[in-house]
């Protein structure tokens, strides 16, 4: 099964992500800001994608960004955020993919789909 | 050119006062110009009877012996004085009298004048030989003999000309035996002055004319950086504020308007600029909760669900509506507060009662965090005027802030006083503390900074809007700070000031 983290401050947010992701077969681990993030990578190392909010007041998601390069710079980051794709862009160049919370769910699940998809879930194992 | 115009008006003003100036120093001096012609006419006058009566004299004492019968031979020297060309062309000269007699009598030149010698004792007068029938009728008319023993001087018209006409008496041996009149053409003044009104006539015109052309190119001079500010002023709009006046006046009334002009625009901008951000930071306030509802309702639609399913997605929508409507509450709050504070109702409020309720609410709040909130009341002040509604909302706001920012276990001491003219309320916390470098920002709209272990979410508008509802009752909040010590909010009121400001609004109202 295919392990996604959603690190986002808006745990209204998270609940329903994480309903959709789980009705869809993906097993989800949530964390509501950095600390819970980094905890999360800690002990779950077999990530295969990580859902980002760029938007959180305690640890802006750009710092969580540098964070999640220290521990593996070839994890895919889904970023997403009320801000718009060309925004978030702005922020975060180099994110495998971004999401705007405003769009569909269907979207984000195309999206989760093709990322998970292309990939084997090996890579988190590999590099640690 | 428009007759509203300054333009107009500085060319039309100019032009009139300049035209009343030089049509009054023209007449003066057309005036001064008359009068002292006038005058050297009468003393020309004067001086040529002065000077026929002398040389009468004069040559009667040279020619005749004394005791000769002077009186019948008077007549005929005044004939010959005044007729003095007809006697010399005929060869009739008195020897006696000389060359420089003649000579002097030649400068006086009587030849254009009317000269006659009226007798006193109506015996037969002497006169040019250019006083006929008729000019002698007028002079008869003319002359004064009540006032015989004065010098006159009168205006007479000989045949449609006018003449300067001068009435003196002639005394011989004691007696007066004539009345002098003679009269001379004002010809040669009346020319002048004729010429000289036509200068002026047609002099004035023309340097009005110039004047208008002058002050009209004086006043686009001076009026262009006003025409040159309003198309600056005709370009900024809400979407470029970027336009300025950049030329140098050297006029210091036109650089006090375009200074004036160009800081409004930079206030303008700065204004704009902040309504912008204000603006999105209220879209993506309300941009989450409306992702949720969205998002909640988009997967609950997705698959047939069950029942606590349901239940738990309505849960959660009915969460982040609440959420929305704390938000548009907060802004219209704000908006109230900066925009229309007579909306606001001042009302005399039980203070212990007012402090008790609050502890009370806020007590529920911290009960989680284990937040200890104590009340000290420490003044006989009982009642406040203000508005009570909206300064339990000012306080709430920031002991909501302190239980936030206070970490489980923590204090928060609320203590009451009141000095002459304020009550003060001091909130003290035992929380994180801000430091230096954002103590100034906390005030400002949307600003929110929170540390990671601390699981607070607000939308940084809660310090804006106690700070705008201080300033409604013309209160202040001051914050002092030391990280990791904790916080103390100082709110002050005025007590006398809240009611004075009724006053006012009753006043304003009346």
């Amino acid at each position: 099964m295919r392990k996604i983290l959603i690190i986002d401050d808006e745990v209204g947010v998270i609940r329903y992500y994480k309903k959709l992701l789980e009705s869809e077969g993906y097993s989800v681990l949530t964390a509501k800001n950095a600390a819970e993030g980094n905890m999360a990578m800690l002990t779950a190392r077999d990530i295969d994608l990580i859902m980002l909010d760029i938007n959180m007041p305690q640890v802006d998601g750009v710092y969580m960004w540098d964070v999640i390069q220290e521990y593996n710079d070839k994890l895919k980051v889904l970023i997403f955020s009320v801000r718009n794709i060309e925004e978030q862009k702005r922020y975060l160049p180099l994110a495998t993919d971004y999401f705007d919370k405003s769009q569909s769910v269907e979207i984000l699940l195309n999206k989760v789909s093709s990322l998970l998809g292309s990939k084997k879930p090996e890579t988190m194992r590999a590099s640690s | 050119m428009r007759i509203q115009s300054i333009k107009f008006k500085i060319t039309i003003l100019y032009t009139i006062a300049l035209g009343t100036l030089l049509v009054a120093y023209s007449s003066y001096l057309y005036l001064t110009l008359s009068k002292g012609l006038g005058e050297d006419l009468d003393i020309e006058l004067k001086g040529k009877t002065r000077q026929i009566k002398y040389f009468i004299e004069e040559f009667n004492r040279q020619t005749f012996q004394a005791g000769e019968n002077v009186d019948k031979n008077l007549d005929d020297v005044i004939d010959m004085t005044i007729n003095l060309n007809k006697y010399r062309s005929k060869g009739e000269i008195f020897l006696e009298t000389g060359n420089d007699w003649l000579k002097s009598f030649d400068y006086l030149d009587l030849s254009e004048d009317f000269i006659y010698f009226l007798n006193v004792d109506s015996q037969v007068p002497a006169f040019t030989k250019n006083v006929n029938g008729e000019i002698k009728i007028l002079f008869l008319n003319t002359v004064d003999k009540k006032n015989a023993a004065q010098t006159l001087l009168k205006n007479i018209r000989i045949n449609n000309e006018y003449f300067r006409m001068i009435q003196e008496p002639f005394y011989f041996n004691g007696k007066m035996k004539f009345i002098i009149l003679i009269a001379t053409s004002q010809k040669t003044l009346l020319t002048v002055l004729k010429e000289r009104r036509d200068v002026l006539f047609f002099s004035i015109p023309i340097v009005l004319v110039l004047a208008i052309l002058i002050s009209k190119y004086f006043s686009d001079r001076l009026v262009k950086p006003i025409v040159e500010v309003a198309s600056v002023a005709e370009q900024v709009t809400h979407k470029d504020l970027s336009q300025r006046i950049k030329t140098r006046y050297n006029d210091e009334e036109i650089k006090i308007m375009v200074g004036a002009f160009n800081k409004m625009i930079d206030r303008l901008q700065k204004a704009f600029g902040h309504i912008a951000e204000f603006n999105s930071h209220v879209a993506h306030e309300l941009k989450t909760p409306i992702a949720i509802i969205n998002g909640e309702c988009e997967v609950a639609l997705r698959k047939e669900q069950s029942n606590s399913e349901y239940k738990e997605t309505l849960q959660a929508v009915f969460e982040e509506s609440q959420k929305m409507l704390k938000i548009t509450e907060d802004l219209l709050l704000l908006a109230k507060a900066d925009y229309v504070p007579e909306n606001f109702v001042f009302q005399e409020f039980d203070l212990k009662e007012f402090f008790d309720e609050i502890c009370e609410k806020e007590r529920k709040i911290s009960l989680e965090k284990e937040i200890d909130i104590k009340l000290k009341f420490l003044t006989k002040t009982k009642v406040l005027k203000g508005d009570a509604l909206h300064l339990r909302r000012l306080f709430l706001n920031i002991i909501n802030n302190s239980i936030k920012f206070t970490r489980k276990g923590g204090v928060i001491d609320i203590s009451v006083k009141a000095d002459h003219n304020n009550l003060i309320v001091e909130i003290a916390d035992t929380g994180i503390g801000i430091s230096a470098g954002d103590i100034d920002k906390i005030f400002d709209q949307f600003y929110q900074k929170v540390p990671t272990d601390l699981p607070a979410r607000g939308i940084g508008l809660g310090l804006s809007i106690a700070q705008a509802l201080a300033k409604v009752h013309n209160g202040k909040i001051k914050v002092q700070s030391i990280v990791d010590r904790g916080t103390t909010f100082t709110v002050t009121l005025p007590i006398i000031s809240s009611s004075t400001r009724t006053q006012e609004a009753i006043y304003a109202a009346s």
